[in-house]
């Protein structure tokens, strides 16, 4: 049967520079969870996908109804960041996905992914390539990036990935609630009227504060 | 809640919403109040005028019920000294906030504006996107900010006209609220499709491109359709198409035609509006 899908990525950085806000990620990502089970609009329209990095990308949870998940798996720190590696897995897993999604004739909107991170790569001179090639404009399905600066983040770096919005946290606010908001926001758009094409042209109407969070200039490269 | 295909609210029985697919989570949630008073939930009507049937309705879709949020779209039919059906479907554009002010003042002047010219002028001598500009003005002049009462527009004229020679039509539109001939069991495009649905579809006010229009014959057995996006998009794309095309063979009645409206179809939870008038198949 076909549907209008919103693929959704989130992506955690659990670099040991992360290790003071892991607990409060996975937390967060338990409320989401919850958040989302209990909010059918949402629920419906979007597909959840996990991706935890370090020195390596993992997919932690693959793409799926998140009311469909049991229990999420839990970020673990990992020794180093490379952003590179986890721009690489992001492209690779969104091709797969889409792909398939298509395949089984549903109507895919242009995927969302929430970066977060404390942006402080370890691969500084490699990452910019592997990002020019997520937000490569000759790939139909390049994501619209949303980018949180957690901790002690470097707001140059986040400001740098985020192609749609950028946030740096500046309390004790967890990403769950600004995550679901923009779930919420998102497929609210989803519905609107016109606002869409079939090769996933989605007018983003997303909130422009998120509380906790400071809205940062999204820098084009 | 996942796999949970036991609604806790809403109707049974013979109400219940048709499932085409898997059920949808939103659908099966309890409906909340919104905060506009003068605006329902749903509006129904039908009629019958001479060798015509008309069925409309306009209802929030599952998402705008399950946030509190008033019913975006508009829709009105009228009769006109027994001569013509005029009808108007007006789609609300989530991004404005006043977009139910600017669908219901669409509607109701686009109407009027015919309602008052087509005596005059006749169907011959008539320019239905005149109807169009009428209803423009009228979006453009209830209060500042126009464009938060932005909104589509289709609208159609169906003449009676002499018994047996089917009833000539005109309809003309402001954005790409689907509109249909029904004939045959399948429905066909009103107006030229663009291939790529445009992410700034047009709206009133003060439409960018001009108005999209379509003129023919309306035959015994066929039926006119104008919808907006949230029963349009379904019906072109999804299997609500061959559902509706069968339940719509013959006129059903007004409930029944509200039912069929209310198909489930999960992520389809837009605000579900449609107008149809049937040219009855000739008796004997």
């Amino acid at each position: 049967m076909p549907e209008q899908i919103l693929p959704f990525y989130v992506v955690c950085d659990q670099s040991y520079s992360m290790a003071d806000h892991l607990d409060a990620l996975n937390d967060g990502l338990a409320q989401l969870h919850a958040a989302v089970g209990t909010d059918p609009v949402v629920a419906d329209k979007t597909r959840f996908c996990l991706i935890g990095f370090s020195g390596a990308a993992t997919v932690l949870a693959p793409l799926c109804r998140l009311s469909d998940i049991v229990e999420l798996v839990a970020l673990a720190t990992q020794p180093a960041t490379s952003f590179g590696e986890a721009f690489t897995l992001l492209r690779e897993t969104i091709d797969k996905d889409v792909a398939a999604l298509k395949a089984d004739g549903h109507q895919v909107y242009r995927p969302a992914v929430f970066f977060l991170s404390d942006g402080h790569p370890t691969d500084q001179t490699t990452w910019p390539a592997a990002y020019e090639r997520l937000v490569d404009p000759e790939w139909p399905a390049r994501p619209n990036i949303i980018s949180f600066g957690i901790g002690d983040a470097d707001a140059t770096t986040i400001g740098r990935i985020g192609t749609f919005q950028a946030f740096m946290s500046h309390g004790e606010v967890s990403p769950a609630t600004a995550l679901h908001s923009f779930a919420r926001a998102l497929t609210t758009s989803v519905v609107s009227s016109g606002g869409n094409t079939p090769d996933g042209d989605l007018m983003l109407q997303v909130p422009e504060r998120v509380a906790g969070f400071t809205a940062l200039q999204v820098d084009p490269i | 809640m996942a796999g949970d295909t036991v609604r806790t609210w809403g109707d049974r029985g013979v109400f219940r919403p048709r499932e085409l697919g898997p059920p949808s989570l939103a659908l099966g949630a309890p409906w909340r109040l919104d905060p506009v008073a003068d605006v329902p939930d749903t509006v129904v009507e039908a009629g019958r005028v001479g060798a015509l049937e008309v069925r409309a309705a306009s209802s929030r879709g599952a998402s705008h019920r399950f946030d509190g949020v008033v019913r975006q779209d508009a829709v009105g039919v009228t009769e006109l000294a027994g001569r013509y059906v005029l009808t108007a479907v007006a789609g609300g554009v989530a991004a404005a906030t006043d977009t139910h002010l600017g669908a219901q003042l669409a509607v109701r002047h686009a109407l009027g504006y015919l309602a008052w010219t087509l005596p005059n002028t006749g169907l011959g001598a008539l320019d239905v996107a005149d109807a169009l500009r009428a209803a423009d003005r009228a979006v453009c002049a209830a209060g500042p900010d126009p464009a938060s009462r932005s909104t589509t527009l289709t609208v159609a004229v169906v003449e009676l006209g002499p018994t047996g020679r089917g009833h000539r039509y005109r309809a003309a539109r402001v954005g790409n609220s689907p509109a249909f001939l029904l004939t045959d069991g399948a429905f066909l495009p009103l107006f030229d499709e663009p291939a790529v649905r445009d992410p700034a579809a047009d709206s009133l006010p003060e439409p960018r491109r001009p108005a999209g229009r379509a003129r023919g014959v309306l035959r015994s057995g066929q039926a006119l359709v104008l919808t907006s996006d949230g029963v349009g998009v379904p019906v072109r794309e999804t299997p609500a198409g061959a559902y509706l095309a069968e339940a719509w063979s013959e006129p059903p009645g007004p409930v029944a035609y509200l039912h069929q409206l209310q198909f489930d179809l999960r992520t389809f939870d837009d605000d579900r509006t449609a107008a149809v008038v049937w040219a009855r198949r000739e008796e004997g």
